[in-house]
């Protein structure tokens, strides 16, 4: 059995052929494993979290499928790894960054978007699509398509008994779950969230109740902006920053809004975790099958529930 | 009659003298990859720039061809220069894929190659005599990655590996695995991550649990940057040396000098190989593109170089004659005296060693590593495939 391409060297030597999903564990049998990955998870999941809802708030409401909301995270995370490199604070980014995103997301819906509203779904498509295409080629040309990298921020790690986390990490779990329970707070318990459901149920009807229901649509797709933002900002210390880092998030977010159900708010914070929690267990003993199993899991539930976990019809 | 042909003769040698001789680059330009199409532009022009663009008292063209990252355009804009241009010298890197296409046009239309393609193939199986290579290749950086690590730290014998799932990696085991227990080292797991994979939290907490003393991490690019960023990140370089067999500065500036330091790497080269030709070169590429050089132009400026010399030497630009002067060609390269082996093409020279240092000992902000070891592990001729080049008739 011989692996690779490059011809006999030592091609006797088939031994790790069987180790192909090989989990190594630790003297405490598999269930520290299951829980670091657990945790793992809940923080892939968080991310997920933050741009679905944005992405599902304005699909709810505009009606649109916003493609370039990967784009929005990517060049949040530049903008965030610019801002600490001159700064040489990072909580500034923090601040900053996702604000410039919302107020970039109102300018966007305000210039163009609001134009297409009464076109066919391909024209908003093609639309964000090209949005994302030129916001990819202005970070290529203003910051080149050399990887960055941001220094990790909160650093150091704790011992939680069962395995090392970084303290970044639980910084970046505790902080999102505030956010995700303010904005819940703000959608589900405020007079202007009250607007905002009403809107992803009716919006013609919210406009004859007298609300400018155009501004509501600004502002929105500028919230949503913010969140993919505040993403972008706050991946960008784990990961390598690429001018394309944006598609590649976007494709598991789409992933997880339609299995949460396209517009439901709960269902994108179930489906996040959902994903981030299939993501980090599979890896666990089918590594390659981390890519597959959002899939799997998006036929399954689709096939069971058409319009997701928490979507009406 | 004899008017007629004098005149003809005139028209042959006054377009001989105006006709320039043409260099081409055949690279990825667009797209993701266009940094490195760029690079190999920047070691043909530097080498062009030294000799003023004119070399036997001919003056040299550059033309450079977009092969948009597909084996299909880059073998159709090959051949579409060649047969307009009639290129003396091809230069090329982007992927091991299409270097084997391109390899395989320069053997059909006889014409003059050098390729920066890591596949062992390119001077193994599919070697050609109209093919040279400057990089050292898969089978080089597996094994010099090794034999170097083990030289450093023999002490420290556990090595877990975290290797890319697709044939690149499963070809960079098959050097490692046996490599590692020639040296008496053990080889206690691997894990395969899928080709992309963001996050590694999960294969380094399985890694950190076997309890290695080493763990390898066996990808390359944007995966690699994610992997050693999140090793430092979860504290693995408490429980482990942290090692990446093939590396460079773009790699080094996606994972920054706090995860970086301590981590041991694997390089072609680096900028401060303490050689006059290094030297020189680091110093005049910061001069004239305003950045620190990278192994990716020194590969192809060491390649023009080379070939200018051999061109030189034997006072013509035809393969005929400029192949056999390259053969088992000695020069003066970027690790000092290098040569050509004639029955494979392929350059011979050290695989260096890295250490990240520590950003508060940085002198420069590229000064990412020491080099902390070098060695050179080319495949004999007995494990080679490449077989009778010499053969063919040029």
């Amino acid at each position: 059995m011989t692996f690779g391409n490059n011809g006999p060297f030592f091609s006797d030597s088939p031994f790790w052929g069987k180790e192909r999903s090989a989990v190594f564990l630790s003297k405490g049998g598999p269930l520290p494993l299951i829980a670091s990955q657990i945790l793992n998870g809940i923080t892939l999941g968080v991310i997920y979290i933050l741009l679905a809802l944005g992405l599902s708030i304005i699909f709810g409401m505009l009606g649109i499928v916003n493609f370039a909301h990967g784009a929005f995270y990517a060049i949040a995370a530049y903008l965030a790894y610019t801002v600490t490199l001159h700064l040489g604070n990072f909580w500034v980014a923090l601040l900053a960054v996702p604000i410039l995103m919302g107020g970039f997301g109102i300018g966007i819906e305000f210039l163009i978007l609001r134009r297409m509203y009464d076109k066919e779904p391909i024209y908003q498509i093609l639309l964000t699509f090209g949005i994302a295409f030129v916001v990819q080629e202005i970070i290529t040309i203003i910051w080149n398509p050399m990887a960055k990298s941001l220094p990790p921020q909160v650093p150091g790690i704790i011992n939680l008994g069962f395995m090392y986390f970084p303290k970044y990490r639980l910084f970046l779990v505790v902080l999102t779950s505030l956010i995700v329970i303010l904005v819940w707070f703000f959608i589900e318990r405020t007079k202007y969230g009250s607007i905002i459901r009403a809107g992803t149920e009716n919006s013609p009807m919210v406009s004859c109740l007298g609300i400018n229901i155009s501004n509501v649509f600004t502002l929105v797709f500028g919230f949503g902006a913010c969140l993919a933002g505040l993403a972008g900002v706050l991946s960008a210390p784990i990961r390598s920053l690429k001018p394309y880092m944006g598609w590649e998030i976007l494709v598991t977010t789409f992933v997880v809004v339609v299995i949460g159900g396209m517009g439901s708010l709960s269902g994108a914070l179930i489906g996040g975790i959902l994903i981030g929690l299939a993501q980090s267990l599979t890896s666990l003993v089918w590594p390659i099958g981390t890519n597959i199993v959002i899939f799997i899991l998006m036929a399954i539930i689709l096939l069971t529930r058409p319009y997701g976990l928490l979507g009406r019809m | 009659m004899a008017a007629l042909f004098s005149l003809s003769q005139w028209g042959v040698t006054k377009s001989d003298a105006q006709e320039p001789v043409v260099f081409a680059v055949v690279d990825d330009l667009s797209g993701p990859f266009a940094a490195s199409g760029k690079r190999t532009v920047e070691g043909m022009q530097m080498a062009l720039e030294e000799i003023n663009y004119s070399l036997l008292g001919k003056k040299i063209k550059l033309e450079i061809r977009d092969t948009e990252l597909k084996p299909g355009v880059a073998v159709r804009r090959m051949r579409e220069v060649i047969e307009k241009e009639h290129p003396k010298l091809i230069i090329s890197s982007c992927s091991s894929a299409v270097q084997l296409a391109m390899e395989e046009v320069a053997l059909d239309q006889k014409t003059l190659f050098w390729t920066e393609g890591w596949a062992t193939e390119i001077t193994g199986k599919a070697c050609n005599r109209y093919t040279f290579r400057w990089d050292p290749g898969n089978f080089t950086m597996a094994k010099s990655a090794v034999v170097n690590m083990m030289k450093l730290v023999p002490e420290r014998k556990k090595w877990f590996t975290i290797t890319a799932d697709y044939s690149w990696g499963y070809s960079m085991l098959d050097v490692m695995v046996p490599t590692l227990r020639g040296l008496g080292a053990r080889h206690v797991g691997n894990i395969y991550t899928p080709l992309g994979e963001r996050e590694f939290s999960t294969y380094l907490t399985s890694a950190m649990a076997a309890k290695p003393d080493v763990i390898s991490i066996v990808n390359f690019g944007e995966d690699q940057m994610n992997a050693v960023k999140q090793a430092h990140e979860f504290g693995a370089k408490k429980v482990a040396l942290i090692h990446t067999p093939g590396s460079g500065l773009e790699m080094f500036r996606g994972v920054g000098s706090e995860a970086l330091e301590g981590v041991y790497s694997g390089v072609s080269w680096w900028s401060t190989v303490d050689t006059a030709f290094s030297r020189e070169f680091s110093r005049k590429y910061k001069e004239r593109f305003k950045d620190t050089a990278s192994f990716s132009v020194i590969n192809h400026y060491i390649a023009v170089k080379v070939t200018i010399e051999a061109m030189k030497s034997v006072g013509s630009f035809e393969p005929g004659k400029v192949i056999p002067k390259l053969e088992g060609f000695k020069y003066s390269g970027p690790f000092g005296e290098e040569f050509i082996r004639d029955w494979d093409h392929q350059c011979i020279h050290p695989y260096l060693l890295t250490k990240g240092k520590a950003p508060k000992d940085k002198k420069f902000d590229d000064d990412y590593v020491e080099i902390v070891g070098s060695g050179e592990a080319f495949p004999t001729k007995e494990e080679s495939l490449c077989k009778d080049i010499l053969r063919t008739k040029l």
